[in-house]
């Protein structure tokens, strides 16, 4: 059962992490390696609020995300604007750069070691014998579902959704008819980056942050893409559960040390059998 | 004096080593256009093929099974080999489908070996790894004239190799696979086999990385799976950018300015406490260096030479 839970709160990190990375996949057309570092940069702020300045959790995580999906903009503004219309693989060399240069900027502020948040592990819940899940666990995922359900009806009943979804479809399309795509491609960045840094503070609730975390997540991120089907959200979100729920589960059957090689055997798997992943692009 | 020339001669065998992992990119990106971000994972399973193949048996905690206890050259060739399987293997389900899926596929690959060769103790001796690597020729050259030794050896692969890549670039062969990356449709409407080109392409690059492993285990004479971080892959990548793609000089070049300047950093970092500093700067400086080249200066010290096109003057005349 707390396996169960486990998997079920990294699902929902890796949810929260590779929505943001399929929404830049669709709109800009590259893999985003530099992602992975948004949850770095998520992970290390709320480090700064909550532990440094001594703020409580809740607010220091929501300082944290709008910190993050700013660093995230400004990141894009000032690599990926300028490499606009380059073949999508060498603006993903240059995203790995990116990540090089930020993950070199958190060692140099904190310092190479481990940190943690000022908060306490909390009791679990109990109904009768049976213990459910701690508080901040249930929040977490709570927190993720909230998040996904805003993106949904975000994308689906909002001008500015469809815009995205126009835009993410065909671009010059989207601009010929008047839609204001760089207004646009700032709100995708805001908010990809956002959701990256809300997942960077959900992993400094469930473990401790180390300044390497962003290339750990950046494979898990890319394996529920190709699972999800690349650039597709939805795929993603039914993606990230089935690998966060998988890589925990699996510690039951086969040794903790195999998860890794297990998504890298599911990706193979996947490519030989249905390489458009569980949902196609639509 | 003699140290001196012992030090260059370590520097010229590392430089030889990483030169043929970029030409290896080189081949996979700059000729055919495929972005592999596992370059570090086949040099890890070439190091670890040499080291198993030529090993001897265990003795004290060395708990690795196999061993076959063969000369330098069986291991080196198996290196390639069982580096070409892998390959065969990773490029089966992905290079049919779009660039993306490569490099994510190959990036996982690279990941998961690093993570076998720590778990699987009965082949790869786990953590401890292989010390004490058999060296080519180490009998004849005893003591430390066998560094010079080894740096000249290492060349003398490198110009071979190099020479491949090169007579690779400028046949048909390396023709069709220019034309592949430019203009993929366009090479399959005149009757090319698209995936076989990318297939073969990705086979030789591999295999090159392979052979540069069982030469890194030469170098550093032991083999541990910390060795073979993502960070060689981006070395390789940094050094083709630097020296532009699609030309065997430019990687070359590349990796000269690339190594030079790690070893240049080395020397600041002589007090312990300076260490990490210098290596996060280090890092902040190669991504610098990548995105201010890819930005600004997208062809390279050294840009791609396209052959001579037909003189289209005449036929426009004509016409």
């Amino acid at each position: 059962m707390q396996f169960a839970v486990y998997g079920l709160i990294m699902g929902c990190i890796l949810l929260l992490a590779t929505v943001g990375f399929s929404m830049i996949r669709r709109v800009e057309g590259f893999l985003n390696i530099a992602h992975g570092q948004m949850l770095a940069v998520g992970g290390y702020s709320c480090y700064v609020f909550n532990s440094l300045l001594g703020w409580n959790i809740i607010s220091s995580a929501l300082a944290a995300v709008l910190v993050t999906s700013v660093i995230g903009y400004l990141v894009a503004y000032v690599v990926f604007f300028p490499l606009k219309g380059k073949p999508p693989l060498l603006i993903a060399i240059a995203s790995t750069g990116a990540s090089y240069i930020i993950q070199g900027l958190i060692e140099v502020i904190f310092g190479p070691f481990v940190k943690q948040y000022k908060f306490p592990p909390m009791r679990a819940i109990k109904i009768g014998d049976f213990s459910l899940a701690a508080p901040d666990q249930i929040a977490m995922v709570v927190a993720a579902g909230f998040a996904a359900l805003f993106l949904h009806f975000l994308l689906t009943r909002t001008e500015t959704g469809k815009a995205i979804r126009a835009m993410a479809s065909n671009f010059n399309l989207a601009r010929i008819r008047g839609i204001n795509t760089p207004r646009l491609r700032i709100y995708v960045w805001l908010i990809a980056s956002a959701l990256g840094g809300l997942a960077g503070v959900m992993i400094g609730l469930i473990s401790r942050l180390a300044p390497y975390m962003g290339w750990e997540y950046i494979m898990l991120i890319m394996i529920v893409a190709i699972l999800g089907g690349l650039g597709s959200i939805y795929g993603a979100m039914v993606a990230a559960l089935i690998i966060g729920l998988i890589t925990q589960m699996s510690v039951l059957v086969i040794p903790p040390q195999y998860s890794q090689v297990i998504a890298f055997a599911i990706i193979i798997v996947v490519l030989l059998v249905r390489p458009q992943g569980i949902f196609k692009e639509a | 004096m003699y140290n001196i020339l012992l030090f260059l001669a370590g520097v010229i065998s590392l430089i030889g080593i990483y030169t043929l992992l970029t030409l290896a990119v080189n081949l996979h990106y700059g000729y055919a256009g495929l972005l592999s971000f596992g370059i570090v994972g086949f040099v890890a399973v070439g190091a670890y093929t040499y080291a198993i193949v030529t090993r001897g048996a265990p003795v004290g905690e060395d708990v690795y099974h196999f061993y076959f206890n063969q000369p330098w050259w069986v291991g080196f060739l198996a290196a390639g080999m069982v580096t070409t399987i892998f390959a065969f293997i990773i490029g089966l389900p992905t290079l049919r489908v779009q660039g993306d899926y490569l490099l994510i596929v190959t990036f996982a690959f690279a990941e998961v070996i690093q993570d076998l060769l720590s778990n699987e103790g009965y082949l790869t001796n786990g953590t401890r790894g292989f010390i004490n690597i058999h060296q080519p020729f180490r009998e004849l050259i005893p003591g430390r004239n066998y560094q010079l030794f080894l740096a000249g050896f290492i060349v003398v692969i490198v110009v071979i190799v190099f020479l491949i890549a090169q007579r690779v670039g400028t046949a048909p062969f390396g023709r069709t696979l220019r034309a592949m990356r430019d203009n993929e449709p366009a090479a399959l409407s005149i009757g090319k086999n698209v995936y076989r080109f990318k297939m073969e392409i990705f086979l030789l690059g591999a295999a090159i990385c392979g052979f540069a492993g069982a030469m890194y285990t030469w170098y550093m004479t032991l083999a541990l799976p910390s060795l073979f971080g993502m960070s060689v892959s981006f070395a390789a990548w940094i050094a083709i950018i630097v020296g532009g793609q699609g030309n065997n000089k430019g990687a070359i070049v590349g990796t000269i300015v690339l190594l030079g300047a790690q070893q240049a950093l080395k020397f600041i970092s002589t007090s312990p406490e300076l260490t990490p500093m210098v290596s996060s700067f280090e890092l902040i400086l190669e991504g610098l260096v990548l995105i201010v080249i890819l930005r600004f200066w997208p062809s390279g010290l050294i840009p791609e030479k396209s052959p001579r096109p037909p003189k289209l003057a005449k036929i426009t005349e004509e016409a």
